[in-house]
């Protein structure tokens, strides 16, 4: 049944005029106030923007974004109060007003669609989705929790529509892509703006490791999942621009929970279990490569390395060597919540802890939380957000070095052992092969990880103080101070015993390296909010400044007197030091006006004007503006038939953001820097300036309709939108003739397309404890173009990606395998400018692939039956490739004796007639199997079974014998199982971490993903 | 009065965020760093902008100047070293298989460049400064000028036609338009500049600063190439009558932190700027190195006949009576060779831009092709006696013994010798593959007369996209 709940009067603007004006009119009366709550009956959650009235008075007001309202001048005597909101049922209550006091009246309002009425964050404010005309994806903080990874980043993957999320590396709190409607820059940020509470979060890596292997790390794993009540991810421009110039690829808001004025409760959650690797790659075993290595050194006339039978006596798993088949992870969380109408309070602390299931590697944070809320009195609010976190990552060196420990241990030649009979670690000195001709290729990975270290810790504080003072029923004045701050140390250890490394060379390495972060924020901002039956009307407008400060020093020092002495103070020699400070401001203007007419007619529009320091004065400052329309077209009248079975809303919007997000912050000026010389203080040109430099804009379009159907039971949110970034920031190339490879420049356009789609279906509502079945979908597809780009460059392991106008960002770009000839074995390829030179032929490489999915998405299934639910969460993405650049060691026919196989070379050709697609054995590379072809671009689709979770809430009755109101229990599998043709660990993979924009689908080593097991329990009392 | 109370929260509030948006918030200056506008501005700045010029030899931040790459680079595709490890675009340089788009050579061209811009903006913004002596200037400028030669030079010998970058170009789009100038511009700019420096660097000798004896040893170098043999030796005098330099009598101590009499330039390191040849050459464990490159079993054989290739014995001997054999080459505990002119992998020994030995190498080639034979003899004798072996004589010296009568007579059988000579001498140092090309040698002793075009490096790919009037070497 669908309930009407729209009044539809058509006021005439002078009597909403009249209305206005009605407060001041009436001032002089023997007066009182009144103020209070509104809620949400099912979720509890306060409810914006509810208009509250006593009707036929004139008087009115709106509650505010915590779902406080205040009414001042109200005649002393009995009233009836309403509370009126779209998509809320009417209430109404009676309360009896008495001079020169404030009466107190709560309301608790029931939702009649539940989707729709959810509360939306926008930034500065908030509504409920009814009334969004921009696009917004909501995930409730309990659809994350229990999600056994470090950040809310990796949570997200699959969840939300537009929202592509990219593990570029399996370790523990790796740095997450997160990709907003597809990639729009080259060189500057492509990472959404992180909001927590209002103030934008410290998102980038601090660490001075410079790992590769995709192994960098992030802030954004400095907030715990556990107190996330809500996450907002404002997708188009839009929503996005009244965050102006750091919006251009979308915000993600996040809400922590908050406490209700109730008496204490007490909330745990914690859960247990272990992780083990989701795939192994498959290599060849002694026997498999000693045979490979022979046919290869055969094939070219070279004489034979190893004798079968007696060198392949020892086949060794480094790989299983290498890793932990039972890494445990943790995650305990506990809360008190509770207050008064006065002060309300959220405590809570929360421990993580994660082992790598590589050998040293792992993740923990420790992080307590305090949220209070105080109002002095009905006309101001406080609230405050305070957390402390201490992260510790554990990191290992992967990729791109000879002294990783996984690479390594797929590197390694299996005849090895990892210990010799003797006990000590088998070392590059240990040989094997006719007349001991083959040493271990690589320092022993299991040594590297038992006596190295690579600590990377954080200490981190963030939090907010902010106050609404409500000057008048309809006008509120928001201060906001907010501040995040964050000490990353990285300490690292080399240790001389381990056999064939630089540290044994050098005696010992050792780095202490400390970043200390800064970021000061100061906002304040006028709401205004006017309603009658006609039209309700909010603005906004304000301003904010932001400061911002990084300072780092680096000692690396080397030669130590004893293995156990690890800080450079000890070292015989400072091998590397550095140090530097820098910064950016940031100042802003900003505006909102949002607008329902008829209850169906929406509008919202917004502008921002933001400066920042990283431009020159003539450009410091960018605009910023942004429209939407809605119309909730099942509301009209002429189609009220078509309002019995669904809701529709149509919406349009258009907006504009920027992107200042680029490395450097002093790009127009000229600079020099320091470049010592053998001890001499020295000075250099450090880059060429652009004083024109400015912001990169996005425009976007984007279409969306929602449609609730069924009494709400089917939900389906679908966008269209259209991308057009200009004026990119682009470290464009240079000709280094000049003294410099690249300058900043705004020159390039880029454009995204695509469609997203959300389905929310109950198939079974499940009344009474029976059956329910609840079904999200969301898939979401995304063209990428650069429409002008002036040089192209290629960025990538051997220059794989290619940027050129009209292709897709970061296009795989080789010659084209074409397959294996079947006479010869050879690598055939195309000859795209048919000169008859192939394979090594940089006139022949064409577009072969593309580093984005065509479509990708996830689908959660959700069945509740008495006390039980279930939970399966697939998780998809089809049409990309990948470049699998280990394949130049492990696939490259046999030209490195020192590095292990793929398996599938035992499929090779070996003789005229064979047909398969590996190339013969070829010591020499005659074969051409060891050149960069296509043949090592790999499709990178895959389907993957994220998550199963089998529930169980104990009944109250039972509950209450233990004194908990409430007790669930979980068993939850992650990563179970992944359909995939990706020869390699993980077809996300980049090993060029999260914060490379132009490297991007190349796999090189990076650390494998881990499967899990937890089992939970959560609850309170 | 209410509204009283709401004034007072309203204000604080509102003026607190605009006054600080109005304020300077948004001018934030460098720390670490000044405008270059106004960087060089006394001689203390000029003198650190001048160590800032030399910085970018070591290039201790890429190791692609001498302290990795470039040097690999002029022995790599030559018969004297080889690749022994994983990157590709080693492997690219050895096999004599370069292609446009090999990133270290794109690595070495910027650093070869970024040295030149460097030099460039001393000679721009030195002479209008009005708080430093002419002498200082002079000074100043004629090592920049020294150093611009060299760069051009390294340049010049590996790809032929270059840019010539002068000055610093005034934007972007003008840096774009530059095109290549011919070999015989370069070499004129090359004299021109070193004709400059030559009467303003200072006469003393010093090891790590350019001086009028390193004008003179790199003008021997720079004629040999363009074959002005009368302007080597006419240099190689005058270095030699300047009294400065003399042959180190042992020939290891070359190839330590300590500098010697033979340094006519070179560049040294801290730890803290750590070279990567070290690294690179030895051999793994012990021997402290990555082994990236070795040298070749072909110039093992030529300080040891007998060192056989193909079967694993032991490099067992090198010919005992030179010195050199066993510093330049040797072997680890599998008998496996690696290069030993870096005695660490650490890599804070100094690298020779300039020794005297080579000084003398090139004057006797000059002799040699001026068929001053007999004193072309004495001169390369000198490296040959310092070394521990025996001298040559014009006429007399059997130099195929055992195969019959051979005697040392002609230009050609001189010149032979001579670069043989030169090999051993400057072994991985950097000299192999541009003297096989400026000799006619390369295409035949590299086996690679299908693809002649390798003897020139490709000019980098990015650069002719960058820059559309470059034009590539031919073959590429």
């Amino acid at each position: 049944m669908r309930l009407s709940v729209f009044t539809r009067s058509s006021l005439s603007l002078v009597a909403l005029l009249a209305a206005a004006l009605a407060p001041q009119r009436l001032a002089a009366q023997a007066t009182g106030a009144i103020g209070g709550l509104v809620v949400d009956s099912t979720n509890r959650q306060p409810i914006p923007g509810v208009a509250i009235s006593i009707p036929g008075t004139g008087h009115g007001t709106i509650t505010d974004e915590a779902g406080r309202f205040s009414m001042r001048a109200v005649p002393a005597g009995t009233v009836t109060l309403r509370a009126q909101r779209l998509g809320y049922g009417p209430t109404e209550q009676t309360i009896s007003v008495v001079s020169d006091q404030t009466a107190v009246a709560n309301f608790t309002m029931a939702p009649i669609a539940r989707v729709l009425a959810e509360v939306v964050a926008t930034g500065y404010g908030a509504t409920i989705r009814r009334e969004l005309s921009s696009s917004v994806s909501s995930i409730q903080g309990e659809d994350l929790a229990n999600t056994p990874v470090a950040g809310v980043d990796a949570a997200l993957q699959g969840k939300a529509p537009g929202v592509q999320v990219v593990q570029n590396a399996g370790n523990p709190g790796a740095g997450i892509t997160v990709r907003v409607r597809g990639a729009a820059s080259i060189s500057a940020s492509n990472q959404p703006l992180w909001v927590i509470d209002g103030v934008p979060l410290l998102r980038e890596d601090f660490s001075q490791f410079g790992f590769l292997g995709g192994q960098d790390i992030t802030a954004v794993t400095g907030i715990s999942p556990d107190e996330i009540e809500s996450i907002d991810i404002l997708k188009d421009a839009a929503s996005a621009a009244i965050y102006g110039s750091r919006a251009a690829n979308g915000v993600v808001m996040i809400t922590t929970k908050r406490g209700r004025a109730a008496r204490p409760r007490f909330s745990f959650n914690m859960y247990t279990g272990q992780q083990d690797i989701s795939r192994k790659m498959e290599l060849t075993n002694s026997t498999e490569f000693i045979e490979f290595i022979n046919e290869a050194r055969a094939n070219d006339g070279l004489s034979l390395r190893y004798t079968p039978g007696v060198d392949d006596a020892v086949s060794t798993d480094w790989q299983e060597a290498a890793l932990r088949n039972s890494a445990p992870v943790t995650d305990l969380f506990l809360s008190v919540d509770g207050g008064s109408e006065r002060v309300r309070y959220f405590v809570s602390g929360s421990v993580f802890d994660q082992t790598g299931i590589v050998l040293g590697s792992g993740y923990d944070r420790q992080s307590i939380r305090a949220n209070v809320d105080f109002d002095p009195n009905t006309r101001i609010g406080v609230k405050t957000s305070f957390t402390l976190s201490r992260e510790m990552h554990d990191r290992i060196v992967n990729d791109n070095t000879i002294e990783g420990v996984f690479a390594n241990a797929i590197a390694e030649v299996p005849m090895f052992p990892v210990r010799q009979p003797d006990g000590r670690f088998t070392d590059p000195t240990d040989r094997v092969g006719i007349g001991g001709n083959t040493p271990l290729g690589y320092i022993n990975p299991v040594a590297v990880a038992e006596f190295n270290f690579n600590e990377s810790r954080a200490l981190r504080s963030f939090g907010n103080i902010e106050a609404t003072v409500r000057l008048t029923d309809h006008l509120r004045l928001n201060a906001r101070g907010g501040y995040d701050v964050l000490n990353l140390r990285d300490l690292a250890w080399g240790s001389p015993r381990v056999v064939g490394s630089s540290d044994e060379t050098v005696g010992g390495f050792s780095v202490l390296a400390n970043n200390t972060a800064q970021r000061f924020t100061l906002e304040s901002y006028l709401g205004y909010d006017f309603a009658n039956s006609f039209a309700a009307v909010n603005f906004t407008a304000g301003s904010g400044v932001e400061w911002n400060t990084e300072e780092n020093e680096y000692l690396a020092g080397q030669g130590f007197p004893h293995p156990d002495f690890q800080y450079p103070g000890n070292a015989g020699d400072i091998s590397a030091y550095d140090g530097d400070r820098t910064g950016y401001n940031l100042v802003s203007f900003f505006s909102r006006a949002n607008a329902t007419f008829n209850d169906r007619y929406l509008l919202s529009a917004s502008i921002r004007a933001d400066g920042s320091s990283r431009f020159g004065e003539e450009n410091r400052y960018g605009i910023f503006p942004a429209v939407s329309v809605g119309w909730i077209m099942t509301d009209e009248p002429f189609l009220a038939g078509l309002a019995r079975r669904a809701d529709v809303k149509l919406r349009a919007s258009y907006g504009e953001t920027g992107n200042q997000d680029i490395g450097d912050d002093f790009a127009p000026i000229a600079r020099y820097g320091e470049a010592k010389y053998a001890g001499e203080p020295g000075i250099a040109p450090v880059n060429i300036a652009n004083a024109e430099l400015k912001w990169e804009t996005n425009k976007e379009y984007d279409v969306g309709v929602d449609v609730g159907l069924v009494d709400g039971r089917v939900l389906l949110v679908a966008d269209w939108y259209l991308k057009l970034t200009e004026d990119l920031l682009l470290r464009r190339p240079l000709t280094s003739t000049s003294g410099f490879t690249t300058y900043w420049d705004n020159i390039g356009n880029i454009e995204n397309r695509g469609w997203e789609l959300g389905l929310t279906t109950t198939n079974f509502a499940g009344a009474n404890d029976g059956f329910s079945w609840e079904t999200n979908f969301n898939i979401s597809w995304n063209e990428n173009t650069m429409t002008k780009l002036e040089e192209p460059f290629t960025s990538g392991f051997d220059g794989i990606n290619r940027y050129e106008e009209g292709l897709e960002m970061g296009a795989f770009y080789t010659v084209r395998f074409t397959g294996v000839d079947p006479q010869t074995g050879d690598v055939m390829c195309f000859d795209e400018d048919q000169d008859g030179a192939t394979c090594d032929d940089a006139d022949d490489r064409v577009v072969v692939g593309s580093p984005f999915p065509d479509y990708w998405g996830g689908l959660t299934n959700t069945f509740g039956w008495k006390g039980f639910d279930l939970r399966t969460f697939v998780q998809f993405s089809q049409g990309g490739e990948i470049y699998n650049g280990l394949r130049a060691y492990a696939d490259d026919g046999g030209l490195s004796r020192f590095d292990n196989k793929l398996k599938h070379v035992t499929r090779r050709w070996r003789q005229p007639g064979d047909i398969t697609d590996v190339p013969r054995a070829s010591a020499r590379c005659n074969s051409n199997a060891c050149l960069t072809t296509s043949r090592w671009i790999e499709d990178a689709s895959y389907v993957r079974l994220q998550e199963v979770t089998l529930g169980y809430r104990i009944p109250a009755r039972f509950a209450g014998m233990a004194n908990l109101s409430d007790a669930r229990f979980f068993v939850s599998g992650r990563n179970l199982k992944t359909w995939q043709d990706f020869l390699g660990f993980n077809p996300d993979a980049n090993s060029a971490g999260s914060s490379s924009n132009t490297t991007i689908a190349n796999e090189f080593y990076s650390y494998p993903l881990a499967r899990t097991w937890t089992v939970g329990v959560s609850g309170s009392f | 009065m209410n509204r009283h109370i709401r004034i007072r929260w309203a204000l604080p509030a509102l003026l607190f965020t605009f006054a600080a948006a109005c304020e300077d918030t948004l001018s934030v200056e460098p720390v670490n760093e000044v405008p270059a506008e106004t960087a060089i501005n006394d001689l203390a700045t000029a003198t650190a902008a001048l160590a800032g010029a030399y910085d970018a030899l070591q290039d201790d931040g890429g190791a692609d100047y001498l302290s990795g790459s470039f040097t690999v680079f002029n022995d790599l595709p030559s018969d004297d070293v080889v690749h022994t490890g994983t990157f590709d675009t080693f492997l690219e340089a050895d096999l004599n298989d370069l292609l446009a788009d090999n990133g270290t050579i794109q690595d070495i061209w910027d650093i070869l460049y970024e040295g030149i811009s460097r030099v460039n903006r001393l000679i721009e913004q030195v002479p209008p400064l009005n708080n430093v002596s002419q002498e200082d200037k002079d000074n100043i400028l004629g090592q920049a000028r020294f150093l611009r030669a060299l760069h051009y030079h390294n340049l010049v010998k590996l790809w032929g036609d270059v840019p010539l970058r002068l000055t610093t170009p005034a934007s972007p789009e003008e840096a774009g338009l530059i095109a290549r100038s011919s070999e015989a511009e370069v070499y004129s700019q090359i004299l021109s500049d070193l004709a400059q420096s030559r009467t303003m660097v200072a006469e003393e000798a010093h090891p790590t600063i350019a001086s009028v004896a390193a004008v003179h040893a790199l003008r021997t170098r720079v004629m040999l190439f363009q074959g002005n043999w009368a302007g080597v030796i006419a240099n190689a005098d005058s270095l030699e009558a300047l009294g400065q330099h003399e042959l180190e009598p042992d020939f290891a101590s070359l190839f330590t932190p300590t500098t010697t009499s033979e340094d006519v330039l070179r560049v040294n390191y801290t730890p803290e700027e750590a070279h990567l040849l070290g690294w690179w050459y030895r051999s793994k464990g012990d021997f402290g190195g990555r082994y990236e490159v070795a040298p070749s079993c072909a110039l093992a054989q030529e300080f040891d006949a007998d060192v056989n290739c193909t079967a694993l014995a032991p490099y067992a001997t090198y010919n005992p009576a030179d010195q050199r054999g066993q510093v330049t080459i040797q072997k680890n505990g599998n008998a496996e060779i690696f290069g030993g002119k870096w005695p660490t992998g650490i890599g804070d020994e100094g690298i020779h831009v300039i020794r005297y030995a080579e000084v003398i190498l090139n004057k006797a080639e000059a002799l040699a092709r001026e068929n001053r034979l007999a004193e072309a003899v004495d001169e390369y004798n000198r490296t040959r006696v310092r070394a521990g072996l025996g001298a040559h004589l014009l006429g007399v010296t059997d130099i195929d013994p055992g195969v019959g009568l051979n005697l040392l007579n002609t230009q050609e059988e001189v010149l032979g010798q001579i670069w043989a000579e030169r090999r051993l001498e400057l072994a991985m140092e950097g000299f192999r593959f541009p003297d096989l090309v400026r000799t006619g040698r390369a295409v035949a002793v590299l086996g690679i007369e299908d693809r002649p075009h390798q003897v020139l490096f490709p000019i980098p790919q990015q650069e002719l996209d960058v820059a559309p009037n470059l034009t590539q070497n031919p073959g590429y």
